[in-house]
């Protein structure tokens, strides 16, 4: 055995990991070689006293109060996962008697009573009973669009009711469907429904998506994705979280990875409104150094229609008394909610910080 | 095993109470490890602290499969292996600051042995060592403390600092031989000579 051999074999033999055969051919070697056998002396030596010399110390008695002050101090992370739990929640209440009837008709009728529960999720419905939502059953095929005002028309779109059968093809773009009926009567025009649904919860602990979500139509998603390295992922990740916090962003997600080549990655994702997506990336690029820059644009239409399709199904059936489906139609609710929010009113950043 | 599973699986759900049985449990783990890697009892305080906040923050992302304790030191490694890090890079005044996670804290120069609360080991001896094992890259420190001072396998090293078990074998190599070196440079500089230490055939056999 030659020398350069040996020497790759003593951190393996000091563990104890060599295989006896290849032992003892490396101790055969020691014996012969005195350079390598005092290397192998040294290795041992240092690696007895760095076991023996190391007594375990005990942690400050405060260091647990310490960890859950800080924990105290950090603010909640708000996760999709707890928001469309609870969702899932106050929409099956819904579904059991019956969500297609109530959103035709007792949501929409009480939406004033109750204006908290919108803007929850940043869908702007008028406050004024007047300007209410027109809901309808059906899309008449031979109505000329009429004049009428144009935020009346942006802030009150039809409800395509979540009827199957009588689902047809709605025309694009909406408005011109919802300028047929701006008159506020034009709510009688509900189709009665069977039974008065009965709610049980109260209003303003439901979340429901505001009726536009049910309309198809052409929904585009932007998304940005930053790169940036940064010197310090501590205190880079603190001041991403104050930018954000200015703009009353919290992180949609966040998580932490160790590349192959030992960096550390963390990624977040936020949802930011078109009028600060500028203001965000100057915010986020003066963490450190801008790697890269992407931006994209992904026409998800294709999703969200046959997302909101088997959302009415399942709406219907739970509807018409059939039960199991409510847990998966609330689910398809809070993805509709949130892919219609993010096309019509959201940018989604992506912001990986490497250091 | 079992109540360390349920406590994670409850402070998973938001429960502090469960999450701060897990750093009663596993807080002189960390602890020690946190000293071990910054060789300071200050920045060992921090480091602990700040390994569990990110525990719970990131305790989605832990998977039971893995050991909580490994997982523990995965993050503390890392998070030491990036707080030092930036100390290398050439920015104004910042090669002195240690990062607390909540910000940094100017620190005065000063070696390691001079404050003697930062001196781990006792004696001439540790000293020695300490010293040797401060001028190793972070990565092979790493490796050398979890090895040596932790007594991880092989693989347990592999899972903590994220690489194959070929990388932990050649940077466990790498890094002994540096330290090795180290040990050697320095006791010749000093005249470290400690008959019947454990060092004494370090010196002795390398004068020669």
């Amino acid at each position: 055995m030659r020398c350069r051999k040996a020497k790759k074999m003593l951190s393996p033999w000091l563990d104890g990991a060599l295989a006896a055969a290849p032992e003892s051919g490396f101790l055969r070697h020691l014996d012969r070689c005195p350079s390598c056998a005092r290397e192998a002396r040294q290795l041992k030596a240092i690696t007895g006293a760095l076991r023996a010399h190391w007594a375990e110390a005990e942690p400050p008695p405060w260091l647990a109060a310490g960890v859950m002050a800080r924990l105290e101090e950090a603010p909640a992370r708000p996760v999709y996962a707890l928001r469309l739990k609870a969702l899932s929640l106050a929409v099956s209440v819904l579904l059991v008697f019956g969500l297609h009837s109530l959103v035709a008709r007792d949501y929409l009728a009480r939406w004033p009573v109750a204006p908290a529960a919108a803007p929850r999720d940043g869908l702007a419905l008028p406050e004024d009973p007047a300007e209410l939502p027109v809901v309808d059953n059906y899309v008449p095929a031979d109505l000329a669009p009429e004049a009428a005002e144009p935020e009346v028309t942006k802030a009150a779109p039809v409800v395509a009711a979540p009827v199957e059968r009588q689902r047809g093809p709605v025309p694009a773009p909406a408005p011109e469907v919802t300028a047929a009926a701006p008159a506020p009567e034009a709510a009688v025009a509900v189709p009665a429904v069977e039974a008065a649904p009965v709610l049980v919860a109260s209003l303003d602990t439901v979340v429901i998506p505001g009726p536009e979500v049910f309309l198809p139509q052409k929904r585009v998603a932007e998304g940005v994705t930053l790169r940036v390295a940064v010197p310090s992922m501590a205190a880079a990740a603190a001041q991403l979280e104050e930018v954000a916090a200015s703009y009353g962003l919290a992180p949609a997600m966040e998580y932490t990875v160790l590349a192959h080549d030992g960096r550390l990655v963390r990624i977040y994702r936020y949802d930011v409104p078109f009028m600060l997506a500028n203001q965000f990336v100057a915010g986020t690029t003066s963490l450190g150094r801008l790697l890269s820059e992407q931006r994209a644009a992904s026409d998800i239409s294709g999703e969200y229609n046959s997302k909101l399709e088997q959302y009415l199904q399942l709406a219907a059936q739970a509807g018409s008394g059939e039960e199991g489906s409510a847990g998966t139609a609330a689910l398809l609710l809070g993805d509709l909610a949130r892919m219609h929010q993010a096309a019509q009113a959201m940018k989604s950043f992506t912001i990986w910080l490497e250091s | 095993m079992e109540a360390v599973r349920q406590l994670v699986e409850k402070a998973k759900k938001n429960d502090k109470a469960a999450f701060e049985r897990l750093v009663l449990l596993y807080q002189k783990r960390v602890y020690n490890l946190a000293l071990k890697l910054t060789g300071s009892v200050q920045d060992a305080q921090d480091l602990a602290q700040e390994v569990f906040v990110r525990a719970f923050r990131s305790l989605g992302a832990f998977r039971q499969e893995a050991d909580f304790g490994t997982w523990l030191h995965r993050i503390a490694v890392n998070i030491w292996l990036n707080s030092r890090r930036r100390a290398v890079v050439p920015t104004v005044s910042l090669d002195q600051q240690v990062d607390t996670g909540e910000g940094t804290v100017n620190r005065e120069v000063g070696t390691l042995a001079d404050e003697p609360e930062t001196v781990v080991m006792a004696g001439e001896l540790s000293e020695l060592l300490q010293k040797a094992l401060e001028q190793l890259p972070r990565e092979q420190k790493a490796v050398l403390v979890l090895r040596e001072l932790e007594g991880l396998s092989y693989g347990e090293i592999a899972a903590v600092m994220n690489c194959s078990l070929g990388t932990v074998r050649s940077r466990l190599s790498r890094a002994r031989e540096a330290l090795r070196r180290q040990v050697v440079e320095r006791a010749r500089q000093e005249r470290i000579h400690i008959p019947g230490g454990k060092l004494a055939c370090v010196v002795e056999s390398d004068k020669k």
